[in-house]
This record gives structure tokens, C-alpha cells and sequence, in this order.
């Protein structure tokens, strides 16, 4: 055989299509278009090396084929954020992978020709054809805005302007007509610069070119004395205090939503699961199969789509603040709180989503433009008290903390709260940490636009949020399936046949089912404890004896390391040793444990000291996942496992040796 | 000499000069805000900052502590 063979390229039938690129300022409608235009033929990948989210699709029509790449919202040719760089180099063809645009489509928003009119004369100036898009004209003309689309097409040089209606369809098919049109006309600079300018003259004079540009073809005379129910509502919103209890008010039906509301599906997911579980568990029989379907594959999938609910429900909300226009202004109202933390108002939903789950909100630090601000943020948000913490918390407080009460304190709820403000404190001290050292930087501004309040577009909200699952799906999911199959095996090799052959003899002297039950038990116990997942706890026992753990901790800890909740049930399959374990609850069974000399390992010293390692430790691989698809690199996700893990065994260290000498 | 930063909610003001060159105010120029430019003041966020302005449709929030680097001449109706 030679080489030749590996040279053969597969026969090119097709021609190479056209790429058009979809670019305009934020929230000028880009994204709604490029929705209406590709459907459901659209994927979301990462530009190589970095976070930019590049979002690409196919148009059809008439058995012929364009593709679609929608650019991040820009203002100016010359870049102010990562997203603005990118979406330069793309018109460039600076990016591998991504050849340089055949046509470009600008969106114009009607209400907004002043701003838009810059970035549109600068791309006058780069020899690539130019389609230009107006968008927004229902509420143009609503404001008493009227435009000539051909007086504004002659004012641009010739240049072709469509009115487009992305909701209703209205000028769509027109527009696809254009796009695919063979002959594109050339273009001419718009407002060429009369001599060399620095970058901010540039800007300026181009400026003024819009200035006498809107005043040329707006006849914008404001109606007076008409105050409509929608100003009126705006009006009020844009005070203070107003405003102020909105945002509170609306963040708590986030809050409550992402909590309470993904519950009961959640619920849902475990129930299905459960029931294809035991399903699959009577119709395999007994062994490796069984196990590895059960629990390695099952339990696995389960596992990642139960995160589904939570990132639903909050990116539905996230999307609609998004669209409607109130995330800029949530912003805007909390950017002083925010401050505090070396931080700006972008990163409160993140921040506050967090007390829910971490993964969507990692997910939400996009909104956040600067690339510094948003690591610190990813990096502080799992120390919030997420619903995973809750199952852990409430097993160990209900077993150790005693029922007591001053007046209508309970010393249970106050440790629960206590547990809340160390997450928060463990944040803060995080935040100004990083701010302080490896993220230090300039002082965070926050310069944003606020886009108008409008009714949001269904369509495109349905597919974005179908990209967020998506997404969660294909770059985190694979990640925590794999995990989970990796600590599966690790607690069912090797098996031991003496244990399972004792435990078929005595299951034959017996018939009483609650003995059958315990022997079991104490079978899976006994496998347990000499799987690799059981030396593992033995092997790494003298690294956490200064916390106070024995080894079933420690290995109940690391089977825990895909998600925190599963240390519970761990412990439940390790404590369930010994003839009473039928009887006692798991709680009870924890308080009953002694070591090999009889001592109790359940002090309160040790357990204050658990609390505290699960506040403050990164034991979850969804989280994990998560980040490295968040930062683009396992170096992020590698660092916050690292700090939060040792922050956490410090913690309970510190609780465990001070208690003990107290 | 006022700069964007003392306007309060309801005043109108002109926009006459940047009193130096950084990277904010560049951003804000490139959204629009640039010289001989009427601002108006929509609303300040609690505690009068960041503040929330309008100009040819647009509206544009920034810190107090980019605006005070923006002078302007307040517009009496």
C-alpha cells in the first residue's frame, strides 16, 4: 500500500457556499433574524481559544444553500471586549477555521440609525458587500419615527436597505430573495475621512455624519401631553426606589422558581429514573451487568439530566429579562451592591441564581462582558449554598445538632443559617482575594446600553433556550456520565467471591425477609469496604484523621466527588453494618458508628467540621465540567477544585482541633 | 466646571469636552457620546450612581466615576 491512498479527498459535489455574516450593534434585533432565518438549522461551537460563543447556521431556499454566522453585537470597528475582537477578526478572516464573510447583512435598528450609522460607515470602508437590515420599525413607528428606506438607501451611497419584520414575516421573503442574489453591487465609503485620525477623532467625526444623517430623514416630532399606560410603567420603574423593590421582587420569583418550581420536575426525573432502574434490576440478572446498567449507566444519565429543570426554568427567566430589556437595568440597579466585591451589577444573577445551583449559573456569567470580572465570578459561585448542599446539611444537622429553642430561635435553623453566611463569606473572602492577586486589574467599569423595554419574540426565546440545554448536554453532560461511571466501578471492583458466597450460604438457612435484608446489607457493606473505592478511603484515612474522618468518611467523600448529594447514600450503603441497622434510621446509624477502640467518630467537633468541608469544598463534576467549558480550559476548573478543597479541609481541620481541645 | 457625573434625574446638558483619553471613553464614544451632544439624565441607580442617560433613542449607563471626565453645560428649559 502506499501513501497515496491516505491523499484522497472525498469528491466535492457541492460548491463551496457562501458565508454571510449577520453583524450590528447589541440588541439591535441580530439575533431574532438569524433565529427566523435558519430555524432549527443552526449549531452554537466556540470560537478556538477563547469564550465567544460562535453561533452558525444554514439558509435554504429554492434548492441552494447559504451559511449564516451571527456575529456578537458590536459598536465600532475598533474592539472594546473580547466578543467585539472576534466579531472584527470573523469580517477580517482572521480566524481559523471560519473563512472571511462573501456579504455582509448589517442590522439597523429604526430607533436607533445615530449609533448604528458608525459601525455601518467603518464596514463601508472594508470591500465586502453590504446588505443592511431595518429592524424595529413596529416600534419606530410607534415613537413617531418615519423612515424612507430609499432616502435613507441614497444617503448610504447606494448602499440596499430593507425593512424587515423578523415576529410577523413581513419583507422576509424579499429579503431571502436579496441574499441570494448572485450580483452583489459594490460599495462605496460611505463618509470617507478627509485626513489620518486617531481612533476617538475618527469616532467623533463619523458621529456628526449621523447627527446630520437622522435629522435628514427622521421627522421625529415626539406627540406631546400623551402619556401611554407603557410610559407611564417606564416612568415609575426608572426611579430608585420603585425600581429598587422591582428588582427585589423579581429576583425573588427567580429565586423561587429555580428552587421550588424545578422541584417537583426534578422529582419527576428521580422517579423516572428510580423506576427504570428497578425495571432494568428485575429484568438483568444479578452481577456486573446489573450493576454497571443500574447504577453505572442509569444513575449516571440521571444524573446529568436532572441539572435540566434548574437551567430550563432559569435561563427562561434569564432569556426574558434579557429580551424584554430588564437584565441591563437589573444591573444597572445592583451594580452598587456589587461593587463591593470588586465586581459589577452584571454578575448579581449569577451570583443570586447560585443559592440554587452553580452550573446554570456559571453558565449565566456570559452576560458579563469583561473576561476578568466573569472568571471571578465563575470562581465565586459555588461557594453559595446550592439545593445539592441541602440533603448533606439536613442528614447531619437532624443527626447531631440538638433540638433547641429560645424563644422562636432553633438552634438547628441557626446552624442551617450559619452554614448559608459561611458560603457567602467563603465568596466574598474569594472575590476580594482574586481581585487582589491573580485577577487583579483595573478597577471594573460598568458602561452598558439599556435597550428599550419590548415584548420578547417567542421563537427566538424558545431557541435559545433550547441551545442552553443543549449545550449543558453535550459539553457537560458527556463529562459527568463519564465521572459518574468512573466512581461506579471504582465501588464495585474488585468483588469479592468469598463475601457473596458466605452470603448465599446464610441467605439459604434463613427466610425471615427482614434478615435476608440485613445480610444483604451487610454483604454490600462488606464489598464495599474492600473495593477500590473502600481502599481508597483506608489508603487516604491518615490524610483526613486530623479532620476526625475514618475511613468510611473519607470514602463516602470521594464517591461523592461527582455530585455532594451521593455521600449520603454512600453512607447509608457503608453504615449499614451490624444487626440494629434494619431499625435505626441512617441518622441514627451515623451516631452510632465507633471506631476500631470504641470511640464514637461522629463528634460534634468532626461533624461541625463535615458542615463546614461541604460548604466550602468543589465537590461536584457538574460544577467542574461546567467551568471548563465556561473559561475554555482546564485550568480554571483545576484551580477552584483545588483552592475550594483545601479551603474546606482547612475549615473542617480547624473545627475538628479546636473543637476537640474545647 | 460640571462634568456628566453632577447631573441629577431630569436635566438636560450639552456635552463639551473629554478631559482626557482612556479606554471608557472611548467605549462611550464609540455608543455615541460624543462632543456638542444634548444628554439627558433618566435616573441614577440608589445612592446617585451609576446613572442612566438618554440621547438620540439610545440610553446608556455609566459609573460616576467615568462621567466625572465628561464636561458639560447644563441646559435650563
Amino acid at each position: 500500500m502506499s501513501d497515496h491512498s491516505l491523499n484522497i479527498k472525498p469528491l466535492n459535489l457541492m460548491p463551496p457556499s457562501e458565508l454571510i455574516a449577520i453583524i450590528g450593534n447589541p440588541n439591535c434585533g441580530k439575533s431574532t433574524l438569524f433565529n427566523h432565518l435558519t430555524g432549527l438549522n443552526q449549531k452554537t461551537a466556540n470560537y478556538p481559544g477563547v469564550t465567544v460563543e460562535k453561533r452558525q447556521g444554514i439558509l435554504f431556499y429554492e434548492g441552494q444553500r447559504i451559511n449564516l454566522i451571527d456575529l456578537p453585537g458590536t459598536h465600532s470597528i475598533y474592539p472594546h471586549s473580547e466578543d467585539e475582537r472576534i466579531a472584527v477578526k470573523v469580517l477580517q478572516g482572521a480566524i481559523k477555521g471560519t473563512k472571511a464573510p462573501d456579504k455582509i447583512i448589517y442590522v439597523l435598528d429604526a430607533t436607533q440609525i445615530y449609533q448604528g450609522s458608525l459601525l455601518l460607515q467603518q464596514l463601508s470602508e472594508i470591500n465586502i458587500p453590504i446588505l443592511v437590515v431595518l429592524t424595529m420599525n413596529d416600534i419606530a413607528k410607534k415613537k413617531n419615527i418615519s423612515l424612507a428606506s430609499e432616502k435613507l438607501s441614497q444617503l448610504l451611497k447606494g448602499i440596499q436597505v430593507m425593512p424587515v419584520n423578523a415576529k410577523d414575516g413581513e419583507g422576509m421573503n424579499a429579503l431571502i430573495k436579496a441574499i441570494f442574489k448572485k450580483e452583489s453591487a459594490v460599495v462605496f465609503p460611505i463618509n470617507p475621512l478627509p485626513t489620518e485620525m486617531s481612533i476617538d477623532e475618527e469616532t467623533q467625526y463619523r458621529f456628526r455624519w449621523n447627527k446630520q444623517l437622522i435629522e435628514t430623514i427622521q421627522t421625529n416630532k415626539l406627540k406631546n401631553n400623551e402619556i401611554s399606560l407603557g410610559q407611564f410603567i417606564k416612568s415609575f420603574i426608572d426611579r430608585p426606589l420603585p425600581s429598587t423593590l422591582l428588582f427585589v421582587l423579581s429576583m425573588a420569583v427567580v429565586f423561587q422558581a429555580v428552587f421550588a418550581w424545578s422541584t417537583p420536575l426534578m422529582n419527576l426525573i428521580d422517579y423516572v429514573t428510580t423506576f427504570i432502574a428497578s425495571s432494568a434490576d428485575e429484568l438483568i440478572p444479578e452481577g456486573i451487568l446489573n450493576s454497571f446498567v443500574t447504577d453505572g449507566i442509569i444513575a449516571g444519565v440521571g444524573s446529568v439530566i436532572i441539572f435540566l429543570p434548574q437551567i430550563l426554568i432559569l435561563f427562561l427567566f434569564i432569556i426574558l429579562m434579557e429580551d424584554t430589556g430588564y437584565l441591563s437595568r437589573a444591573a444597572f440597579l445592583s451594580d452598587r451592591l456589587m461593587r463591593g466585591l470588586g465586581l459589577s451589577g452584571q454578575s448579581v444573577i449569577p451570583l443570586l441564581s447560585s443559592f440554587a445551583c452553580a452550573v446554570p449559573s456559571i453558565m449565566a456569567t456570559r452576560v458579563i462582558p469583561n473576561n476578568r470580572d466573569r472568571i471571578v465570578t465563575i470562581l465565586t459561585v459555588p461557594f453559595m449554598t446550592c439545593s445539592a448542599r441541602l440533603p448533606i446539611y439536613a442528614l447531619l444537622i437532624g443527626a447531631f445538632i440538638p433540638q433547641q429553642n429560645w424563644g422562636w430561635l432553633n438552634l438547628q435553623g441557626l446552624v442551617l443559617f450559619a452554614l448559608y453566611l459561611l458560603g457567602i463569606l467563603g465568596g466574598t473572602f474569594t472575590a476580594v482575594l482574586l481581585r487582589k492577586t491573580v485577577l487583579a486589574g483595573p478597577r471594573p467599569n460598568f458602561i452598558q446600553m439599556i435597550p428599550e423595554f419590548r415584548v420578547p419574540d417567542i421563537r427566538s426565546v424558545l431557541f435559545k433556550l433550547l441551545d442552553r440545554g443543549k449545550v449543558f448536554l453535550k459539553r457537560a453532560g458527556t463529562i459527568i456520565l463519564f465521572v459518574t461511571m468512573i466512581v461506579w466501578f471504582l465501588s464495585y471492583f474488585p468483588r469479592s467471591e468469598s463475601i457473596e458466597l458466605s452470603l448465599q450460604n446464610s441467605l439459604t438457612e434463613v427466610t425471615d425477609e427482614s434478615t435476608i435484608e440485613t445480610l444483604s446489607n451487610q454483604a454490600a457493606a462488606e464489598q464495599l469496604e474492600q473495593s477500590w473505592l473502600g481502599r481508597s478511603g483506608k489508603t487516604l484515612e491518615p490524610l483526613f484523621a486530623p479532620l476526625g474522618w475514618d475511613w468510611r468518611v473519607t470514602a463516602a467523600v470521594i464517591a461523592g466527588f461527582p455530585a455532594r448529594e451521593v455521600v449520603v447514600a454512600v453512607m447509608g450503603t457503608i453504615y449499614a453494618v451490624g444487626e440494629e441497622a434494619e431499625e435505626l434510621t441512617l441518622a441514627n446509624r451515623l451516631s452510632a458508628a465507633v471506631d476500631a477502640e470504641g470511640n464514637r467518630i461522629f463528634t460534634m467537633p468532626m461533624v461541625i467540621g463535615l458542615l463546614i468541608f461541604y460548604a466550602w469544598c468543589l465537590q461536584c463534576v457538574a460544577t467542574i465540567a461546567i467551568i471548563r467549558r465556561e473559561t475554555n480550559s482546564w485550568k480554571w476548573p483545576a484551580i477552584s477544585w483545588l483552592y475550594m478543597t483545601s479551603l474546606g479541609y482547612i475549615g473542617a481541620l480547624g473545627a475538628f482541633q479546636i473543637g476537640s481541645i474545647l | 466646571m460640571k462634568t456628566m457625573a453632577d447631573l441629577t434625574t431630569g436635566q438636560k446638558a450639552k456635552i463639551i469636552n473629554f478631559t482626557e483619553a482612556n479606554p471608557d471613553l472611548s467605549r462611550l464614544m464609540s455608543m455615541g457620546l460624543v462632543q456638542d451632544i444634548e444628554v439627558y439624565c433618566e435616573g441614577v441607580s440608589l445612592g446617585g450612581d451609576p446613572k442612566q442617560f438618554s440621547f438620540y433613542g439610545s440610553h446608556l449607563t455609566a459609573r460616576n466615576n467615568t462621567l466625572k471626565k465628561i464636561i458639560i453645560e447644563i441646559i435650563d428649559e
